[in-house]
């Protein structure tokens, strides 16, 4: 309905302006194909809403003329005026309202103006009423108090006057009342009388209200004084603060609100089952396992890093749902190392898949058979030391007795939990005062450790009561603490009788002091292996092979960090460390062939799961094997180069057995034996040799394996073979099937045939595809690419190119107005031509109608005379 | 001329880092010069309904699917406005191998006679929306250039299209109404040669500059797949693999 209506209501309007356009005859025009001109659009864009697509050209220069008329042309006309008419009457230039219309509304505007005149003499208006020459409008009532109060005063009179003088009938009331003073009192008396009644009040008014004043300006005084009795009740800063510090809590209370929230009960979480425990051990290490093997090959694609390929399908926006992962530690082994030193173990127990069972037995094997590192020397440690420590030591032999599995951190971590559990429960026994001062130097540390006490209970001890969530600092002083068990261990090697169950016991200490702060430690450990290589090769420039100390800290490094990695702050250089141990290190006697094979164990446990390529130690091998080659006065057998270059008259029949029918033996070398000052090669048994020379073939056994994948197998094992063919052919000892076996491992792998080598395959270099710039399309098509200029620059830009406009546009305008005014010129001149000529065409007309009459005459004349 | 040329290689040297594509790239663009009369393929994509039309305040590319009441607002025939078909057909041409090998020079004629030169550089958008998008900036700015790259990869420039054709290139028009002959064996081994191929969903293409209309199968292909069809003939005929 309203619809309806609406539609009505425009259609009507509609009607009306077509009604009046065809008033104009518009309507007409707009029809008329003649008159339409159509302006051409160069891009048609639908949808869009052009202003100027048809024009009138006949209408709008009409327009403009009737224009110009209107306005051009009468200053054209009274341009040489000085005065002219101006119709100032209404509507007079209106040519919209009828004439009528304008009579009707002149004739008001008359009378109004009428009226107007006539109201002047009306006087009473608009005028304004006063009081005491104030404008009563402006007078605020309530501004003056007082003033009301003593208006009050003087304006009230006093009731009984008001009884008798105005309602009770004034004075005549009084006459009835009092006849007997009626004639003595005249009425000027009783006027006198009200009127000193009158002031009488008055006055006596005055007075309470001065007493009264003066009663409050006492007070006033009296106020200050006052004020200062009451004074506490107001509250300043001051009070506050003595308040505040007065209601401080004692320590009373404190403690009773401290038992008001203590925690009684936390609920626990639920313990979770075994298979659980199982599985999220598991899942822990795997992930650890999967970070060890990405670190291993981490780098060795860093310098093949290609831009990252986008898929051809791929939008063209930043978004990606797996962004690369960029690692950025400088030390990466940070959270790992925990199991970095067991999952190598853990590694060889669990993965069967990569290794076969095998080679599970060649890991285990070195432990029981070559391994001096630890296992000799730790057995020798345990039959020599004779003070062990009550606790840890039966849980500690099973690592000393050679089994390097069971040095597991896991079973480590598990004892020091026991032995913080029995230090937490007994903390009466310890010897150190419950309150110790943390040990400013490594003398200090010393002092505490007094022989009766185990050295872990006194560090466990240092380690809970600086523990670093305990306080400030305490990072630093673990930190100190490191060092401090580091030297410890260290000197505990140099001793004559190394204690070595010592430095075992303190290797879960500095385990998890590493894990605690892997950055520091590790910076320790740099800085001390600095010092060491300094002392070895700067300072001495010697031969000499590293003393027990230095070896037993690259067991410590190994036990510490991750071994694996590709690069790692202190790994890499221990390994280079050892390296160059090995490459410059003279071989003079039975005790450094001995370091030598301890050297060569530890590198194998350094890259047995990297399975880096350390020739030195395959070389140091060969060497030390070549060492056992019986050699006759005129045979010289051709030893490989890398082994003749370390042999000399002194060496070059080192381990040849004395005895050739030496029986075989089991059991590893005694490293501690071997090791010790006082060694020295006459008292060396066969027996001893024998067990080098075993070790020496387990080795490069193991070795043989490690490396079966290496493409260069056959160069790299070449003398390794060589030397042991020659063995074989020389010895005739037990050793033999030890030889054999090696030869037999390293032929396994011998001979394999390898890819020849082949250029990269080059793929044809592709276009690279640009991504088109995808700007706004807000603005109007085909608009002039906006420049990025500043807004005031924008603004003046935009205000010259509108001034060029305007100046175009009226520059068409005065040469149109010009235009009309020569056409109109032009009319009046015609106009007058016109004019004149007509005039010029009636003179001649008159004299040729003279003229002719002229000769009418004569020619009567003429006739006349004729 | 010269000096202008080089100074542009110049620049466009310099704006590439790393990769050695850049050069390569620039090698691979000069075969796609006008006046080198090198083995390329040229396709024309005529008839695309590349067409923008404003709805509210923002332009929009003319979509039968978008702008359904517009279109039949202004009494046209939907089958008329597909720009989709364009799309697929610049996908399947700018990520074909002989694109990549620099080898394929594009050109589209639109229906309101906008010719737009395709950098063989250019990575045209996955989703149609943002084509779309692209294609209204183009129609308006006349040119788009590259997010990292200073050359113009989409550009309007003046027809006829015979005038950017190198000289005495064979035009080839496609029609499946033609005689079916084999792609392979028209295309020559040195010589450039153009087709012409309607971007339009019906009706046949007839330009006066195609020397022949040939039919590429016997079975009716889409824009697109012709497309991929005439490229991978090209592509073994010039082993590119």
């Amino acid at each position: 309905m309203a619809k309806n209506k609406k539609k009505g209501l425009s259609d009507k309007v509609r009607k009306s302006k077509s009604n009046a356009n065809s008033a104009f005859g518009l309507d007409k025009v707009k029809n008329n194909p003649f008159e339409i001109k159509v302006n051409k659009q160069k891009h048609n864009i639908i949808g869009r809403k052009v202003k100027h697509d048809l024009g009138l050209p006949g209408v709008s220069r009409s327009k403009a003329n009737k224009k110009r008329k209107e306005t051009l042309l009468q200053e054209y006309k009274y341009r040489n005026k000085a005065n002219n008419i101006k119709d100032e009457r209404f509507g007079a230039s209106d040519a919209q309202i009828s004439l009528e219309e304008k009579m009707l509304q002149r004739f008001s505007l008359e009378r109004k103006k009428k009226h107007e005149k006539m109201s002047q003499f009306n006087l009473n208006d608009d005028e304004e009423l006063t009081h005491l020459g104030q404008s009563l409008s402006k007078i605020n009532r309530f501004d003056d108090f007082m003033d009301s109060d003593g208006d009050e005063a003087g304006g009230t009179m006093s009731g009984e006057y008001v009884e008798h003088a105005h309602f009770g009938g004034g004075i005549f009331k009084k006459k009835v009342d009092d006849p007997v003073e009626d004639g003595i009192k005249s009425r000027k008396d009783v006027i006198e009388e009200i009127i000193a009644k009158s002031k009488k009040a008055k006055f006596e008014k005055q007075a309470t209200k001065e007493k009264s004043e003066e009663l409050r300006d006492k007070l006033d005084d009296a106020w200050e004084d006052f004020q200062k009795l009451i004074k506490p009740a107001v509250r300043t800063s001051y009070d506050k603060e003595e308040a505040r510090e007065k209601s401080k809590p004692d320590d009373y209370d404190i403690f009773v609100k401290q038992m008001l929230f203590e925690r009684k009960a936390a609920p626990t979480e639920r313990s979770k089952t075994d298979e659980e425990l199982t599985a999220e051990r598991e899942a822990k290490m795997r992930k650890l396992e999967e970070e060890r093997r990405l670190r291993m090959l981490m780098d060795q694609e860093e310098g093949e890093r290609k831009p990252k390929h986008q898929s051809a399908d791929a939008l063209d926006d930043d978004f990606s749902f797996d962004k690369e992962e960029v690692e950025v530690e400088p030390l990466s082994f940070l959270p790992q190392d925990e199991e970095d030193t067991d999952d190598e173990d853990k590694a060889d127990e669990d993965e069967s898949k990569t290794h076969s069972d095998e080679d599970v037995d060649d890991l285990v094997l070195p432990e029981e058979g070559s391994d001096l590192g630890d296992q000799g020397i730790g057995e020798d440690g345990i039959s020599v030391d004779a003070d062990e420590p009550e606790d840890g030591s039966d849980s500690y032999s099973d690592i000393d007795s050679g089994n390097e599995d069971d040095v597991d951190v896991e079973s480590l971590e598990e004892e020091f939990v026991e032995k913080i559990e029995v230090t937490v429960e007994n903390p009466v026994k310890t010897t150190t005062p419950s309150k110790s001062k943390f040990p400013s130097s490594y003398s200090e540390f010393v002092s505490l450790l007094s022989p009766g006490v185990c050295p872990s209970k006194v560090v466990a001890k240092l380690r809970k009561e600086f523990s670093p969530g305990l306080g400030k600092g305490n990072k630093a002083k673990m930190i100190e603490l490191f060092t401090y068990i580091w030297e410890h261990c260290c000197i505990a090697a140099q001793k004559h009788v190394p204690e070595l169950n010592t430095i075992s016991i303190l290797t879960s200490h500095l385990y998890e002091l590493c894990e605690m702060n892997t950055e520091s430690c590790a910076q320790c450990v740099s800085e001390r292996l600095k010092s060491l290589h300094y002392k070895l090769f700067k300072a001495e420039k010697s031969t000499q092979w590293p003393s027990l100390e230095t070896m037993i800290q690259f067991k410590l490094i190994k036990l510490l960090f991750s071994t694996s990695d590709f690069r790692h702050n202190v790994v890499t250089p221990t390994l280079g460390f050892m390296c160059n141990i090995l490459n410059n290190c003279r071989v003079l006697s039975l005790k450094d062939v001995a370091r030598g094979l301890f050297v060569c164990t530890l590198v194998y446990e350094y890259v047995c799961f990297s399975k880096r390529l350390v020739p030195e130690c395959l070389n140091f091998l060969a060497t030390v094997i070549s060492m056992a080659i019986r050699t006759g006065e005129t045979t010289q057998p051709e030893i490989p180069e890398v082994a003749m270059i370390r042999r000399n008259r002194k060496n070059c029949s080192l381990l040849v057995c004395k005895d050739p029918t030496q029986s075989d033996v089991t059991d590893k070398p005694n490293l501690t034996k071997l090791l010790s000052q006082d060694y020295t090669d006459e008292e060396a048994t066969d027996e001893e040799r024998c067990q080098l020379i075993r070790t020496a073939f387990r080795l490069s056994d193991k070795f043989a394996n490690l490396y079966s994948e290496v493409p260069a197998y056959d160069e790299i094992f070449f003398s390794l073979s060589r030397v042991c063919s020659l063995f074989i052919k020389s010895n005739d000892c037990c050793l033999q099937q030890h030889a054999s076996s090696l030869l037999e491992t390293i032929n396994l792998c011998c001979g394999r045939p390898r890819e020849p080598l082949t250029f990269g395959k080059a793929k044809p270099k592709a276009l690279r595809l640009y991504d088109p710039k995808v700007e706004d399309t807000v603005g109007e098509p085909f608009q002039k690419r906006s420049r990025k200029l500043n807004a005031s620059k924008r603004e003046r830009e935009r205000l010259l190119h509108k001034r060029r406009r305007e100046m175009k546009g009226a520059m068409r305008e005065i040469r149109k107005d010009s235009k009309f005014i020569s056409r109109q010129q032009q009319k009046e001149q015609t106009e007058m031509d016109e004019e004149r000529a007509a005039k010029v065409k009636r003179l001649y007309g008159l004299l040729s109608n003279q003229e002719g009459e002229v000769k009418e005459i004569q020619r009567k004349k003429y006739k006349l005379d004729l | 001329m010269s000096h202008l040329g080089k100074h542009k290689i110049q620049y466009y040297e310099e704006g590439n880092d790393e990769d050695s594509i850049p050069t390569k790239g620039l090698n691979l663009l000069r075969k796609l010069n006008k006046h080198n009369a090198d083995k390329r393929l040229i396709v024309i994509l005529v008839h695309a309904s590349l067409e923008t039309v404003k709805v509210g305040k923002s332009y929009e590319l003319l979509n039968c699917d978008k702008h359904k009441s517009i279109l039949r607002k202004n009494k046209r025939d939907p089958g008329s406005c597909r720009p989709d078909i364009t799309h697929q057909c610049l996908l399947m041409l700018l990520d074909s191998p002989l694109n990549r090998a620099g080898l394929l020079q594009v050109y589209v004629e639109t229906t309101k006679n906008v010719l737009i030169e395709i950098n063989p550089q250019t990575r045209i958008p996955r989703t149609f929306d943002r084509f779309c998008g692209l294609m209204v900036q183009l129609l308006h700015k006349l040119s788009v250039r590259g997010t990292d790259a200073p050359v113009k990869l989409l550009k309007v420039i003046k027809g006829p299209v015979t005038t950017h054709l190198p000289a005495g290139c064979q035009c080839i028009g496609t029609s499946f109404s033609a005689d079916v002959s084999m792609v392979k064996d028209i295309i020559p081994s040195d010589k450039p040669i153009a087709f012409v191929i309607g971007a339009m969903a019906h009706g046949t293409i007839k330009e006066d500059y195609t020397e022949k209309s040939i039919s590429i199968s016997s079975y009716p292909l889409s824009a697109a797949l012709a497309c991929t069809k005439i490229c991978s003939a090209a592509e073994d005929k010039w082993n590119i693999i």
